[in-house]
């Protein structure tokens, strides 16, 4: 499975997290996660990267190559954060691939996602999922010539 | 005849009437007292016909009477010019009064013949006397019947009193009752609105309850396999204990997945997906979903869509029923046999008939026919179930109109029968 640079996941569930980052680690898929609790806190931690805004030194800013998404969280859920992302600019944006991670699978919950245009994931997040969504969005060789 | 009347009153040249008698006393006398006698007589009469006349004013021959009246005083004047002329030789006068009476008489004469019939006709006062009589009679008769009819009048009137008091008071009875009604009427709106809300509020709360437990459960299914993976070496203790977990975990997997379907019919009432679904297809995916169970109980399958093949219907909630329907086939399944589910479509008017039949252990229905449909209704505590199954069955055929039968022997099996309306 490709590694990733940083992946941002956004979830008020303590112990979910604690389980994707277990995964993430046991997959090797990469060493920089970040976690916030809730769609208003993300949206302030991307503006202020998408800005330049912050302390290129600290481990904690970095721009994320995918950002997996709860859908029901307090203070400001997922189709908010959703509403107030693409105002984020474009160029930014084009190098982030998002998903809804949800343990929803209400029909009401997946249809309102779709206008989105991103993936939607039901929990638990598994290694077979991350590798699928991983193998779709973040092709193997194109990344390596760079790096070699 | 102007030197007639000049000289009326001129006696000269005649002898006096007198002389005719010789101027005897007993001629003379008698003569003249007989005249005397008449005349006063005569002249006594009009003024009676005068006074009747006056007095009368019905009366019919008025004309005849007053040509009477002028008549005899037309007489009596002859005769006093008869005793006149015995002394004085008026004969010119003599002459015109009696030409003026004679002229009267005539006419008299002639108006009383013209008068003739009317005066025949003149009923008799006998006549009316007896008429008079009757019309009393009839009188006192129209009086009694007038009586007669006031009484019953009377008694009407108390009657239509009666009634109408009657009337009167099943009126007001009906407006109490319907007053009552319309209490009830409002009670009855009010309780039912009420009952919209509860049942909102309990759509709302499985949803609620679906997806706020979902979330734990989740995080409880990673916590155990992570806690697997981190104790690779395990004592058959922990091994137990660890299956019993994924056991339970499973149950509550499955009975939040049925929420879920609960959740998700409450809120499709509208309008679900529909589509043209081939039974065939369907049945596949079903048996693929639950081919563990199918191994485990080593049951046969047996479909038949010959006679209908497809049908326009929301393909998940199809799949909803046809997964339903026989996962409970192979659940409660006999002991004594393998399990052999049988699923067969037909035609009937406006329908589709799906019917599954089984040979398991069969539902006692006299006991429980109310309470299969029912949610978290378990018949059994033999078999693992979250008695929600059925009642995902019911509510998706209430929503689409449709039906579901069921007949069943115990130890021989059942057959459920589905009615799926054509939309």
């Amino acid at each position: 499975m490709k590694k990733l640079d940083g992946i941002l996941l956004i979830d008020d569930d303590e112990t979910n997290n604690f389980l994707n980052q277990r995964l993430f680690a046991r997959l090797g898929l990469c060493s920089k996660v970040k976690v916030l609790p809730n769609g208003n806190q993300a949206f302030n931690y991307l503006y202020n990267i998408s800005r330049n805004n912050y302390d290129l030194q600290s481990p904690e800013y970095f721009r994320p190559d995918l950002i997996l998404l709860d859908v029901n969280m307090p203070v400001m859920d997922g189709f908010e954060f959703m509403d107030l992302y693409e105002k984020l600019d474009n160029d930014f944006r084009s190098r982030i691939v998002l998903a809804f991670l949800s343990t929803s699978s209400h029909p009401l919950d997946i249809e309102k996602s779709k206008k989105y245009r991103i993936e939607y994931l039901t929990k638990p997040l598994t290694a077979e999922k991350m590798s699928s969504l991983i193998s779709r969005h973040f092709p193997e060789e194109k990344q390596s010539i760079p790096n070699s | 005849m102007v030197e007639y009347l000049q000289k009326l009153f001129e006696s000269n040249g005649f002898m006096p009437h007198g002389h005719c008698y010789f101027w005897r006393p007993e001629i003379l006398f008698t003569n003249v007292i007989g005249d005397g006698l008449t005349s006063l007589a005569y002249f006594s009469i009009p003024p009676i016909l005068f006074y009747i006349t006056r007095k009368r004013k019905d009366l019919t021959h008025r004309p005849l009477f007053l040509l009477f009246a002028l008549f005899i005083f037309a007489c009596g004047a002859t005769h006093l010019i008869e005793i006149i002329t015995v002394w004085k030789p008026f004969y010119r006068l003599q002459g015109a009064i009696k030409i003026i009476t004679g002229l009267v008489s005539v006419s008299t004469a002639v108006v009383l013949l013209r008068a003739v019939p009317t005066l025949l006709a003149l009923p008799s006062h006998d006549r009316l006397e007896k008429v008079n009589a009757r019309l009393r009679e009839e009188v006192a008769e129209r009086e009694r019947a007038q009586v007669a009819l006031r009484q019953a009048n009377e008694a009407l009137e108390t009657r239509v009193q009666q009634r109408t008091a009657q009337l009167i008071k099943t009126n007001r009875e009906l407006e109490r009752e319907i007053e009552i009604r319309k209490r009830t009427e409002e009670d009855l709106l009010e309780k039912n609105q009420e009952l919209v809300r509860i049942n909102a509020d309990l759509d709302n709360f499985v949803y609620c309850a679906s997806n706020d437990l979902k979330a734990p459960i989740v995080n409880i299914e990673g916590l155990v396999t992570a806690l697997k993976e981190e104790i690779p070496q395990r004592s058959e203790h922990v091994n137990a204990i660890l299956k019993r977990l994924d056991g339970s975990l499973l149950k509550v997997d499955r009975t939040i997945l049925d929420l879920t379907e609960v959740s998700r019919l409450q809120n499709e009432v509208t309008n679900p997906p529909v589509e043209e679904v081939s039974f065939a297809e369907v049945l596949e995916e079903v048996k693929s979903d639950i081919q563990d169970l199918i191994a485990q109980t080593g049951a046969t399958i047996e479909a038949d869509f010959s006679r209908v093949k497809n049908i326009h219907f929301c393909r998940q909630d199809l799949k909803s029923i046809l997964y339903n329907l026989i996962s409970n086939a192979l659940k409660y399944h006999n002991p004594l046999r393998k399990p052999h589910v049988l699923v067969q479509t037909e035609p009937i008017p406006n329908c589709c008939l799906l019917r599954i039949a089984d040979n398991g252990q069969g539902i006692d229905l006299e006991k429980h026919e109310y309470k299969i449909f029912s949610l978290f209704r378990r018949l059994n505590d033999q078999v693992t179930g979250s008695g929600i199954g059925l009642y995902i069955v019911k509510r998706i055929l209430d929503n689409n109109n449709g039906r579901i039968k069921v007949k069943s022997k115990i130890g021989e099996g059942s057959t459920f029968e589905v009615y799926l309306p054509k939309q």
